[in-house]
């Protein structure tokens, strides 16, 4: 089923202050489909993953709807979204190595959920767990299964995470920073595994990356998000071809294998007005109206939030 | 298996060092003790008065003539082999009247020991869960009192409470359960509030650690979590705690068993203290020094058991 995200704001008070994380995020996930989500740290994007699994921290101030199917996530509760997640939609955490226990041998992290559902007897858990690993590419899966998280190296422990998280065949995969930290045949290995999940068994995922190599060869869709906002949605391939929004046009540049030439400024040099564009500080094309609230635009499926390219392509909007 | 002998052997064999310690400094408050161990056999009966020659050949007799450290490799021969000589006082073997008295202080230490886990982790975790609650404020507020309080003093105000206005519990004596309740709570009161706060912190920092959010998204359960991951996780600090705790319960116990008229090794030693019966001291020092650092010892066994990264570390 798709997920449809629909004016999905998430803020965070601290210290008596309310910090708006996401802002009236509206996204359409396509069943069996890759969506990347870049964007740089503090953008929002790790905290729209964890939304989309309702995995935010109990203080986070939720409003807007995700629906999956006709069911709005956001109105399930605790026992009924435990039958979501991991079933239905699974959540893989940035760091392989510390979202496993420490005291858990790898094989019992991978088939726990199996267990406590009492999915199949528990005899045969052990040839589960251990099916499970090799499918991700762990040769001596018997010998990783029986160790403990601290002794495995990044690229194992990624391929271990993976292994847990669809061990229940989910439609959606939501990986956070998959190649976080992994040298380059770790990179590979994860892609590896990530592609044969996407192509061959039609997982729909979202991917949540700061490498735009990664998003470039396995989605089929990229959203890129600024400051929590989606400042561009566009299939891939048309993506990569004409990025649209300036933000976009400086991550693509800022690309080792591009320019190189990074964005001026910081995230965090936000703008104190709300109305306006929150790229426009940082910008290299801004004009007057870019303090005015501009929405997004669509021109054939390629969406973006951008009063210069409403400039650049005339009249064709809708 | 192999690994695990070899790690407990290595670590029996780490012992020796502060076993060996515990002997030298009880041997030395033999030294330094005031009075002749001589005249003390030789006037035991209270009327004789020795010669000086009875007291040279009674000194030559007991060794005492000789250098410190022969003197030493003889105690500790026979210290080893069970002979911890004989109390002044009655003239009984120390080792026999410790052995006499240690069960009761054992298992007033265990009772001790029950309270501490019944109350100290269960509310550790409790508190943890519903932090900065009404009710955990009056937790927190009341295990800082009991962490603050003098042992001494809980124990009076126990005993003007439940023995003199509510008549519930007995305020002496040793032999059933209802007379351990009061002097085992006061024992365990510091550490059992000790404990409690270490496992609320334990268990919050532990909730914060990205597994648990892992299992959420697995779709298990907060509780199943709860058990499963994060108490594993946290107890092991307090298990810490807790054998350093049972072994310095013999010391701590010294106070406890004279309010309450327990005749364990801590009474025994005090009157010994009182009567300067020093050979009942030395030996009351080397007993109570082996039981703390084998309870220190059977914590090390636990971490390996419990503890995978130990155990690795100890294969590789």
């Amino acid at each position: 089923m798709d997920i449809r995200i629909r004016d999905l704001s998430v803020s965070f008070v601290t210290n008596g202050k309310n910090l708006a994380v996401l802002k009236n995020i509206s996204l359409g996930l396509v069943q069996g489909t890759v969506t990347a989500i870049i964007g740089e740290s503090g953008s929002g994007k790790s905290v729209l993953g964890a939304a989309l699994a309702r995995l935010l921290d109990p203080q986070a101030v939720i409003s807007g709807r995700i629906l999956y199917g006709d069911t709005d996530l956001l109105l399930l509760d605790e026992p009924e979204m435990s039958e979501i997640r991991g079933k239905s939609i699974s959540w893989m955490a940035q760091n392989p190595v510390s979202a496993m226990d420490p005291l858990q041998k790898t094989g019992d992290f991978v088939t726990e959920i199996l267990d406590f559902r009492k999915a199949f007897p528990s005899e045969r858990l052990q040839e589960i767990g251990i099916k499970q690993l090799r499918r991700f590419g762990l040769q001596n899966a018997e010998t990783v299964g029986q160790s403990y998280p601290g002794a495995l190296s990044g690229g194992m422990a990624q391929r271990v995470l993976i292994s847990a998280m669809t061990v229940e065949e989910p439609e959606w995969l939501i990986a956070d920073e998959p190649t976080k930290g992994l040298d380059a045949m770790g990179r590979r290995q994860v892609y590896l595994n990530l592609c044969q999940l996407a192509r061959e068994r039609r997982m729909g995922m979202v991917l949540i990356t700061h490498d735009l190599r990664l998003a470039e060869r396995l989605s089929n869709y990229i959203a890129v998000m600024y400051a929590g906002e989606i400042v561009e949605y566009a299939g891939t391939g048309e993506f990569f071809a004409s990025p649209g929004h300036p933000y976009s046009r400086g991550l693509v540049a800022a690309q080792p294998d591009k320019d190189m030439k990074p964005i001026p400024g910081d995230i965090t040099d936000l703008p104190a007005s709300a109305s306006g564009c929150s790229f426009a500080p940082r910008c290299p094309s801004f004009c007057d109206r870019c303090s005015e609230k501009q929405k997004m635009v669509e021109k054939d499926s390629h969406f973006v939030r951008c009063w210069r390219y409403v400039q650049e392509n005339g009249d064709t909007f809708r | 298996m192999k690994s695990a002998i070899l790690f407990s052997l290595r670590k029996l064999f780490l012992l020796i060092p502060f076993l060996i310690g515990i002997t030298i400094l009880s041997f030395i408050l033999g030294i330094i003790a005031p009075g002749d161990p001589a005249i003390v056999v030789l006037t035991m009966d209270g009327i004789t008065e020795p010669t000086t020659a009875e007291l040279t050949a009674m000194r030559h007799a007991m060794g005492l003539d000789q250098p410190y450290w022969t003197q030493y490799g003889k105690w500790l021969l026979h210290a080893v082999s069970g002979d911890l000589g004989n109390s002044y006082v009655t003239g009984k073997p120390v080792l026999g009247e410790l052995m006499r008295r240690l069960p009761v202080t054992a298992s007033l230490a265990v009772c001790a020991m029950g309270w501490v886990v019944v109350f100290g982790i269960p509310l550790g975790i409790w508190s943890a869960k519903n932090t900065n609650r009404g009710p955990e404020l009056v937790l927190r507020i009341f295990s800082l009192l009991l962490i603050s309080v003098p042992g001494f003093w809980l124990a009076i105000i126990l005993m003007l409470v439940f023995t003199e206005e509510l008549r519930l519990l007995p305020s002496s004596g040793y032999g059933s359960e209802v007379q351990m309740i009061m002097p085992s709570f006061v024992l365990a009161s510091g550490t059992m509030a000790s404990v409690l706060r270490l496992q609320k912190t334990t268990v919050t920092e532990t909730m914060q650690k990205p597994f648990v959010l892992t299992g959420q998204a697995k779709g298990l359960p907060l509780n199943h979590i709860m058990w499963k991951h994060v108490f594993p996780n946290s107890v092991m600090p307090v298990i810490t705690m807790m054998g350093t705790f049972f072994g310095s319960v013999l010391g701590g116990s010294v106070i406890i068993e004279d309010l309450f008229s327990i005749p364990g090794l801590g009474s025994y030693v005090l009157s010994a203290i009182w009567s300067r019966d020093y050979p009942v001291i030395q030996g009351y020092v080397i007993v109570s020094g082996t039981i703390f650092v084998v309870f220190n010892y059977l914590v090390d066994l636990s971490y390996y058991a419990l503890n995978p990264s130990v155990r690795q570390e100890e294969e590789s």
